[in-house]
C-alpha cells in the first residue's frame, strides 16, 4: 500500500516518450485555452493575484450591458 | 514537434543561460502531472539577461500584464514581472522572478552553478519541491511525487508528504534522519505512529499555506497603488512595442510601486 498524491494518468507521464510527452503536453495546453476568458485576470505564478485593468474592463461591459 | 514553453526557454538561452524554467512546466519536464497552462521562469538577476529576456519577448509580440516592470530593482526585491504573447492557438503566460520564494540565496547560487555544469536549464526536484509549497492545496500533491523523485534521503525525508514513506524512509537512513530532524520538526513525531504523523502532516501544509498568503498579503499591500494607476498606465502602453512599453511602465511604476515590500515585523 503506498499514498496516493496524482492520479494514475498524471504518473503515467513517465512511461511515455518524449516524443509522446511533448503532443499529450501540447494538446492538454491547446484545450486549455478553452478557459482564457475565465482566467483573463488571475495569475498562476508570482505575488499578485489579479489584474486591475482586465476587472475594470470586465466591470465597465456589465455595467454597459445593463441588467438583465 | 516542440513544446512551445520549451522552445521559448531555447530561445531566453541563445548564446547564454540566462533563464530556468520553473513551476508547472518544470513539473510536466519531470514527467508528472501536466496542470497549469502558464510558464514561470527564473531569471539571473543582471542586466544583460534581463535585457535579452525583454527583446526576446518583444520579437514575440509580448506585452506587459499588471505586475512589476521587469527591472532588476524590484526583481531584486522578490516582486514577479508577467508578460503574455500569442503563439498560434496559444495564449502564452511568462512570469518571471529572479528571487524565487523559499529559495535561499545560496540554493539559488548552486541551482545556476548545477545548471551551468549539465546544461539542464529546467528547475531541479528539490528547488521545485520548495517553490510548489505555495497557498494551494494541490500543490502539496506535486510535492508529494516531487519527493519520491529525489535521490538523497535526506531531501526526500524533508519533503515528503506521506507518513509512510517518511516511517520507511526513516528506518532505512538513521543518519539522513538525524539531519533532517533539525529543519523538519515534524519529523520529531515519527515515534508516535501514522495517525500523529499524518495530523502533523495535515498541520504543517496549513502552516506552510498561511505562510505563503502572509508573503503574498505583504506584496499585495504594497502594490496598492500600483493597481490603481494601472488602468491608466496599460491604457498609455497600448499600441507599444514591448521595449517601448517597458520603458514607460518603468517611468510609472518608479515612486508608486516600492522595490521592496515592508519587511516582516518580527515576533
Amino acid at each position: 500500500m503506498r499514498d496516493e498524491f496524482l492520479s494514475e494518468e498524471d504518473l503515467d507521464l513517465r512511461n511515455l516518450t518524449w516524443d509522446e510527452l511533448i503532443a499529450y503536453w501540447n494538446l492538454w495546453l491547446e484545450q486549455a485555452q478553452a478557459t482564457n476568458d475565465l482566467d483573463e485576470a488571475f495569475y498562476s505564478h508570482g505575488v499578485f493575484d489579479h489584474d486591475p485593468a482586465v476587472v475594470e474592463r470586465q466591470n465597465a461591459a456589465k455595467s454597459q450591458a445593463g441588467p438583465r | 514537434m516542440e513544446n512551445p514553453y520549451l522552445e521559448l526557454t531555447k530561445e531566453l538561452n541563445r548564446g547564454r543561460l540566462r533563464v530556468l524554467l520553473s513551476s508547472g512546466q518544470a513539473v510536466v519536464v519531470h514527467r508528472l502531472a501536466v496542470m497549469s497552462k502558464d510558464g514561470d521562469w527564473i531569471v539571473r538577476e543582471d542586466g544583460e539577461a534581463v535585457g535579452h529576456v525583454l527583446e526576446a519577448l518583444s520579437r514575440q509580440g509580448a506585452r506587459y500584464r499588471f505586475g512589476a516592470p521587469l527591472d532588476l530593482r524590484w526583481l531584486a526585491g522578490g516582486w514577479s514581472a508577467h508578460l503574455e504573447s500569442r503563439r498560434e492557438a496559444f495564449r502564452l503566460r511568462t512570469d518571471f522572478v529572479t528571487r524565487p520564494p523559499r529559495i535561499s540565496p545560496e540554493q539559488l547560487a548552486r541551482m545556476w552553478q548545477e545548471a551551468e555544469a549539465t546544461g539542464n536549464d529546467v528547475v531541479g526536484v528539490e528547488p521545485l519541491a520548495a517553490l510548489k509549497l505555495t497557498n494551494r492545496d494541490k500543490d502539496y500533491a506535486v510535492v508529494g511525487e516531487l519527493a519520491r523523485l529525489m535521490e538523497d534521503p535526506r531531501s526526500q525525508l524533508l519533503y515528503s508528504r506521506s507518513s509512510r514513506d517518511l516511517i520507511q524512509l526513516a528506518a532505512e537512513h538513521p543518519a539522513a534522519l538525524t539531519e533532517a530532524i533539525r529543519e523538519r520538526p515534524l519529523l520529531a513525531r515519527l515515534s508516535e505512529g501514522r495517525d500523529a504523523l499524518d495530523e502533523a502532516l495535515d498541520r504543517e501544509r496549513r502552516l506552510l499555506m498561511r505562510i505563503n498568503e502572509e508573503r503574498l498579503a505583504r506584496y499585495q499591500a504594497a502594490a496598492e497603488s500600483w493597481a490603481k494607476l494601472w488602468p491608466e498606465v496599460q491604457r498609455e502602453v497600448e499600441g507599444l512595442s514591448l521595449l517601448d512599453a517597458h520603458r514607460l511602465v518603468v517611468s510609472r511604476a518608479e515612486g508608486v510601486l516600492p522595490f521592496e515590500p515592508e519587511k516582516e515585523e518580527m515576533p
